[in-house]
């Protein structure tokens, strides 16, 4: 009992200086160089590349396009509408007219540089897989031409400025009407598609489905009325709807320009592609290296290239080594790891400074395989510019490795 | 508690405790000879026997390590000495304690900023080195007296432990940063000798030695940027740092055999003033053996390889018998004075120390209060400026008959 009674005494007696002690912490001058870790820095020159093509397909661009740009050619573009003309059963609904509507940037479209549209009532291509190769031999010679849209130059009236917002290129589709209302078949897919009928170097831009939140998409719009009919009057209520396009594609056809031979070129339009072969491994670094930071310079060769145009990186999946520069591949032979490894990069003065520093500790930590790397253009790039890189004359692509070692 | 003390602490495994003003509250300043009571030092097992019961004694110390030029003060409090100690019939006895045994608690920036160049930028960096933890011992001790003149003492010492290390190389907004763990384990040993020469004078001794010397399994974790700034390889959104945790290993763990390996003695000689009063001088000789401890890294690089130390005291003890109050306390004053030697550039820290210590008995059996300040000046070689070390310990003895069965009443 004395013995209890005298530690919790001494608890209490412990308690008091352990609070009124102040613990402070600064810390203390030393000469540290004697420590193990130290900075170095490792510059790889050894980097190859190839070219390799695929296919274009441009299904997520935000602009469909028709003509011939930059020597790319651009024969025709799909526009696919799923959903059929709504309440067309309905006694008590008339459809005054139907309109077809694109929009473009453009405010001065002459007739030689507006297209004819072309109707089918069948699914006539994938907006994510089909490429200028599904189209060889095709012909618009047993669609149903539509002739060409008017035109209507759209301002803005919310003030007195009267500027300029878009023009829309308006066709009359009333003949499409039965065709547009079936709903026999659920999954039937109508297919619009735009060409102009002469050769020239016509070329024009629109807006793709992707561009808008549906303002700009693609459409047809129904204008109708309804009788409502009560116990002692009937009202006709006239009003439209607008059905938007499900799916668009520009078809673009490369296949008459062939890509410098010793340059690196990314180009959607053309797709061109590269791989990067970079010197690098396990025991490119010391062991237990952590690397600050790995750039990738890359210097564009600036009068092909233009000053705005984003790359991307990405690390390789698989070994493909089969893969040469002059097949043309309908999908991407390459398989790349993508997240965390995908980089992009826009140019400073015409040199990309990529920051590859993940994928290359991984590659020291041995977790991942340096097979290559992947070059692409952004898909938000334009299509019909392309970027180029001197591979085997200066200045050379290099890879600065700023490394912390012990 | 506080993270940086002395600069000793950032010494090879760290700073010994025994190194450090006065190791527990009872016995002040002085070790092997007796302070608190005419013929017993708790510190001194060959002394035990002398107890007429059962002593269980714990002390706890704020300390405080402060160079005023610079106005760096450091300042930590924990309890510094746990001892038990049983009597058996005035001949032999047995005992445990518990007591750190090296701190190895420092932060230290590097002096200077460096300067490194790469691909036309210039870097400014700046090293740092972090250390946390450090060593316990544990001791259990006994005693055998031969007869009235001579007296054995036995310590068998476990030090045990663990200590973190943050080794950083800060530039570029971030920190990389090299942590590692190391396990500690070893045997020291110590045996003691007391000797009546006359009625007044007696002789001391204590030889230590080492049977295990002390391994550390050192672990070493992977480099990692730490991008979010925490000092720890995690992450913490929405920054995360480099590499990912899951993406790294650590490295296989390595035993670093010979840490630690002390050898030396003490010698000590009380003179008797008169029943209650002593005079004690003491000298000591430590060297440290080790000869894997260049393995470890640590904040500065060096380590302590020899300790001579001179100590004298004078002590006022309790009358066991007067019933006044006065009777009941005790005094100590002491002065000590250390010289350190490092091994690897044969620099010495030199240190002088006062203490005075008041202590209070009570109760019949002789519980026991007491408290103990040190304070102390420390020149360490190449360095203008002096640490000045000031501690105060708090202790309470208990004492009691354990192990009788006591008669019905």
């Amino acid at each position: 009992m004395k013995i209890r009674d005298s530690i919790i005494k001494f608890l209490i007696l412990l308690f008091i200086p352990f609070c009124l002690w102040q613990c402070s912490e600064t810390p203390l001058n030393n000469d540290l160089t004697h420590s193990s870790l130290y900075i170095d820095t490792l510059v790889v020159n050894n980097i190859t590349g190839d070219n390799y093509m695929v296919a274009p397909n441009l299904g997520t661009n935000e602009r469909l396009y028709v003509g011939t740009k930059n020597g790319i050619n651009v024969p025709l573009s799909f526009i696919k509408i799923v959903t059929p003309i709504p309440n067309s059963s309905d006694s008590t609904f008339i459809i005054d007219s139907l309109r077809f509507v694109l929009y473009s940037k453009d405010s001065s479209l002459s007739s030689n540089s507006i297209p004819n549209l072309f109707f089918s009532p069948d699914s006539q291509f994938d907006e994510n897989n089909s490429t200028y190769l599904d189209y060889i031999d095709f012909s618009l010679s047993d669609w149903f031409d539509l002739g060409q849209p008017s035109v209507k130059v759209i301002t803005d009236t919310t003030d007195t400025s009267s500027l300029f917002t878009h023009t829309e290129l308006i066709w009359d589709i009333d003949t499409l009407k039965q065709s547009l209302t079936d709903t026999l078949d659920s999954n039937l897919v109508r297919t619009f598609s735009i060409q102009f009928m002469n050769n020239d170097s016509n070329f024009i831009e629109l807006f793709s489905e992707e561009a808008s939140q549906g303002e700009k998409d693609p459409k047809i719009i129904m204008y109708y009325r309804q009788n409502i009919t009560s116990t002692d009057s009937t009202v006709i209520d006239t009003n439209s709807i607008t059905i938007y396009s499900n799916g668009d594609l520009s078809i673009i056809d490369p296949s008459g320009i062939e890509p410098y031979s010793n340059k690196l070129g990314l180009s959607n339009g053309l797709g061109l592609r590269s791989i990067l072969n970079i010197s690098f491994n396990e025991g490119s670094l010391p062991d237990g290296s952590i690397i600050r930071s790995g750039n990738l310079i890359l210097n564009a060769d600036t009068s092909l290239t233009p000053e705005i145009y984003n790359i991307i990186i990405d690390p390789l999946n698989s070994d493909s080594s089969v893969v040469d520069s002059i097949t043309v591949y309908d999908i991407d032979p390459y398989d790349a790891i993508g997240y965390p490894y995908r980089i992009s990069s826009d140019a400073e003065n015409g040199v990309y400074v990529i920051q590859i520093k993940n994928i290359l500790q991984n590659i020291s930590l041995g977790n991942e395989m340096n097979i290559g790397f992947k070059l692409v253009a952004n898909e938000k790039n334009d299509p019909f510019e392309s970027a180029w890189f001197d591979i085997e004359s200066e200045p050379r692509p290099r890879l600065e490795i700023i490394y912390v070692a012990n | 508690m506080g993270i940086a003390q002395g600069r000793m602490n950032a010494l090879g495994i760290g700073h010994y405790y025994h190194n450090q003003g006065i190791s527990n509250a009872i016995d002040g300043i002085i070790e092997l000879s007796p302070s608190f009571k005419s013929d017993v030092s708790l510190s001194n097992p060959s002394t035990w026997h002398n107890l007429k019961f059962t002593f269980l004694s714990l002390s706890y110390g704020g300390n405080e390590n402060s160079f005023n030029k610079t106005s760096i003060s450091n300042g930590y409090s924990s309890l510094s000495n746990a001892i038990w100690v049983v009597p058996i019939k005035s001949r032999s006895s047995f005992g445990m304690s518990l007591a750190p045994y090296a701190d190895q608690r420092i932060a230290s920036i590097d002096q200077d900023t460096s300067i490194f160049q790469a691909f036309d930028t210039t870097y400014n960096y700046i090293r740092s080195f972090d250390r946390s933890g450090g060593l316990l011992s544990f001791k259990i001790g006994t005693s055998y007296k031969v007869n009235k003149y001579i007296g054995f003492g036995f310590y068998y010492g476990i030090l045990f432990g663990s200590s973190r290390s943050h080794e950083s190389l800060s530039f570029g907004g971030s920190s990389i940063i090299q942590s590692g763990r190391v396990r500690y384990n070893g045997i020291l040993n110590d045996l003691f000798f007391t000797l009546s020469m006359r009625e007044d004078i007696k002789v001391f001794s204590q030889y230590t030695y080492t049977i295990k010397p002390l391994e550390g399994a050192f672990e070493q974790k992977h480099l990692f940027d730490d991008i979010n700034g925490n000092g720890y390889h995690d992450y913490s959104p929405p920054y995360y740092d480099f590499p990912y945790p899951d993406s790294v290993e650590a490295f296989s763990e390595i035993r670093i055999k010979d840490l630690h390996a002390p050898v030396g003695y003490k010698l000590g000689i009380s003179k008797t003033i008169n029943s209650v009063s002593a005079l004690a001088v003491e000298l000591g000789n430590m060297r440290d053996n080790s000869k894997d401890i260049n393995g470890l890294r640590s904040p500065i690089n060096n380590w302590i390889y020899e300790t001579n130390s001179l100590k004298a005291s004078f002590s006022h003890y309790p009358n066991d018998l007067s019933l006044k109050l006065f009777d009941k306390f005790s005094f100590r004053a002491g002065m000590l004075y250390y010289t350190h030697r490092l091994k690897n550039d044969q620099s010495t820290i030199t240190e002088i120390g006062y203490s005075l210590g008041l202590g209070f008995k009570f109760k019949p059996v002789g519980n026991q209060m007491d408290i103990n300040y040190y304070i102390g000046n420390r020149e360490h070689a190449g360095m203008e400026e002096k640490e000045l070390i000031q501690q105060i310990q708090l202790g309470v003895s208990l004492a009691d008959i354990w192990f009788v069965k006591r008669r019905q009443k």
